[in-house]
């Protein structure tokens, strides 16, 4: 039961407390790539503990380590046993159920969601081929439109879209720096990255940590490509492309309060703060802890039920019931 | 849905170039450089017509052809479809910017002048149309 209350515990806090901090936490933008590794990590964790937790809750007695190590046997052992009592057998059969549910809604929001975006991106760029040129010099598809826009298509054939406006205002060198951005989209695959946030949010709607993360997400990844064309081409360019096309007269699209978001991406490539060597240490040790704890924690369960000598070896067979699980064996000898 | 072939986007760009609409005989003029059979022409216009990007008028034996959508509004529902799918929640696409009222403008521009060599803008020659 203890290892059942700290999973959940781990779980109380990886849903809201810790989440908000980090989006709040200013370091992020200093490493957004490390924030991005931590906001999965944050996730990933805090999905394998609510399985663990789940399981741990509805067999108490064999702990998550047999579960592991044998989960066929200890599953119909569990069943078996638990149909000895109705309480046991609502306890197993709803754990059942909730764990088919969890694993159920990621595999159906994650996927669905992944599916319908590959489809909307194909159509866009089945419609795009009628209008726009490819120009191989900038390795882009060109179309001819008044208002200035970059962006790409990723995927398996990606391609990046500029509009003739676009190429027309900007200069080569800001121009360079808005392919290496594209590109770095498409290379590092972001787009898989905040389509598996936006999943887990809608498959958990009512948990902080994917709403959360899902808001974080796509930004950071924006900073990320910000900073791989900073490298590649000049900083200063990046941010002279990105203020260019912002404020070009040409009539906006009417968008989300996304303004400043663009602001705070130029300030931060003309003012750059990146995060120390210890910082960025310390950032990939919680990435570590945060995926590595529920293990940790079943692990430490399993040392602690060998140290007291309880149920672990005891196999569970036909003719012994739930209550007798817990009685430690008694040597031979004494018996007698 | 397939996608548009060279020769569909060929014809869609003479018949919206075009100021009125065009028979199979105009566009397969206009296209004479490409050495296309008659019967092709015909059978793309066709297609296109089915498909629903071309509307069709009679005209005696032969029909009449021109753009349901012009260019620069298919163009710009294009790229709307591009930008309001990264705002909205189930992006697809990942657009490079974002809008900006006149104060923040106003401080970008500022940075872009502290800038210390900016080259000038390339020249719009170098877009041909094709």
């Amino acid at each position: 039961m203890l290892t059942a209350a700290v999973l959940l515990a781990w779980c109380v806090l990886l849903a809201g407390p810790l989440p908000r901090r980090l989006y709040r936490a200013s370091w992020a933008r200093r490493s957004p790539r490390l924030a991005v590794g931590l906001w999965q990590a944050l996730s990933v964790s805090f999905l394998v503990t609510a399985s663990l937790a789940v399981v741990s809750v509805a067999d108490p007695d064999n702990p998550p380590p047999n579960v592991l190590a044998h989960p066929m046997r200890s599953c119909l052992a569990a069943t078996r046993d638990a149909l000895h009592t109705p309480a046991g057998a609502v306890l197993v059969g709803g754990a059942v159920v909730l764990f088919a549910v969890l694993a159920g809604r990621v595999a159906w929001y994650v996927g669905s969601g992944s599916i319908s975006a590959a489809r909307r991106r194909r159509v866009h760029g089945l419609r795009l081929s009628l209008v726009a040129r490819r120009d191989d010099d900038l390795g882009a598809l060109i179309v001819e439109h008044a208002v200035p826009q970059a962006y790409c298509l990723p995927g398996r054939r990606a391609t990046i879209v500029l509009t003739t406006a676009t190429v027309a205002e900007l200069p080569e060198a800001e121009l360079a720096a808005v392919l290496a951005h594209e590109r770095a989209h498409v290379r590092a695959r972001h787009h898989l990255v905040v389509q598996a946030a936006r999943g887990l949010e809608r498959a958990f709607p009512r948990i902080p940590l994917f709403r959360y993360a899902s808001a974080a997400v796509p930004a950071l990844v924006e900073m990320a490509a910000d900073d791989v064309a900073a490298r590649r081409t000049d900083p200063r360019r990046v941010a002279a492309a990105l203020a260019t096309l912002s404020t070009s007269a040409a009539p906006p699209v009417a968008l989300s309060a996304a303004g400043v978001e663009t602001l705070s991406r130029v300030r931060r490539l003309l003012a750059p703060a990146p995060l120390g060597a210890g910082a960025r240490t310390v950032a990939l040790a919680a990435i570590l802890a945060a995926l590595a704890l529920p293990l940790g924690v079943v692990a430490l369960s399993s040392w602690g039920a060998h140290t007291i000598g309880a149920c672990c070896e005891v196999s569970v067979d036909s003719t012994t019931t739930a209550s007798d699980v817990s009685r430690p064996e008694i040597p031979a000898r004494i018996a007698d | 849905m397939r996608g548009f072939g060279e020769l569909e986007a060929a014809v869609m760009e003479r018949l919206w170039a075009a100021d009125e609409a065009l028979a199979v005989r105009d566009v397969h003029t206009q296209l004479a450089a490409r050495e296309l059979a008659y019967t092709t022409v015909m059978t793309v216009m066709d297609k296109l017509h089915r498909k629903g990007w071309l509307a069709r008028v009679r005209d005696g034996r032969a029909y009449l052809y021109r753009p349901v959508v012009s260019r620069e509004r298919y163009t710009a529902d294009l790229m709307g479809e591009a930008l309001s799918a990264s705002s909205d929640r189930s992006a697809t696409l990942v657009a490079f910017l974002d809008h900006l009222d006149a104060g923040e403008a106003a401080e970008l521009r500022a940075a872009l002048d502290s800038m210390a060599e900016r080259r000038p803008r390339r020249s719009t020659a170098r877009l041909g149309r094709q």
